[in-house]
């Protein structure tokens, strides 16, 4: 149960950033802006 | 998450509904497990890696580590001590607390070129984090 209470949590912090897929223009943009990038490689439902 | 929409470019990859792309930048970064997250400086070479769920607290000052690892790594050592110390500050009881007063001090002698910044991180590992690899690295300090 707590393990689930966790991944609940985990979800609503992630769920709560914008999220892009479109990787390669993410990054390519980045370079123009100088900004960091977080890159999420992740298999929990969409 | 504040945090991170003020701090990056937040992009996802994932596993089965982006597998093409999960290919592409698994290969490249070495990404072979969820979650992975890396936080890329912005010619996109890798500066922290968050492998495996984490709590909330532990999550967010590991992503904190890596926003100042990032500052370190461009030499903005005002920027990156202040960024570590924050870490040990908001978050004193997470695992990276003690990384993140060790870089704290390195930033500021890599700032300033005086090595008291040093021994005075040895000497606050001495009060906090005694029992750490961190602890251990810094030790040669005093």
């Amino acid at each position: 149960m707590v393990g689930h209470l966790h991944l609940w949590q985990a979800e609503v912090v992630t769920m709560e950033i914008q999220f892009r897929h479109d990787v390669d223009n993410v990054l390519a943009e980045a370079g123009q802006q100088k900004k960091p990038v977080l890159l999420d490689f992740s298999a929990a439902p969409m | 998450m504040k945090f991170v929409n003020e701090n990056f470019s937040p992009a996802r990859v994932h596993v089965k509904d982006d597998s093409q792309l999960f290919q592409k930048y698994g290969e490249k970064y070495g990404a072979h497990w969820t979650p992975t997250i890396l936080e890329l400086d912005s010619d996109g070479a890798e500066r922290h890696r968050i492998e495996g769920f984490l709590p909330n607290d532990d999550f967010l000052s590991q992503l904190m580590l890596g926003r100042a690892q990032i500052a370190f790594a461009a030499q903005q050592w005002d920027d990156a001590e202040k960024r570590f110390r924050e870490i040990v500050d908001t978050f004193p009881n997470a695992d990276a607390g003690p990384e993140a007063l060790y870089w704290a001090g390195v930033s500021r002698y890599k700032g300033t070129h005086d090595p008291t910044f040093l021994k005075n991180t040895a000497n606050a590992f001495k009060e906090r984090y005694q029992d750490t690899t961190w602890a251990k690295k810094s030790s040669i300090w005093n």
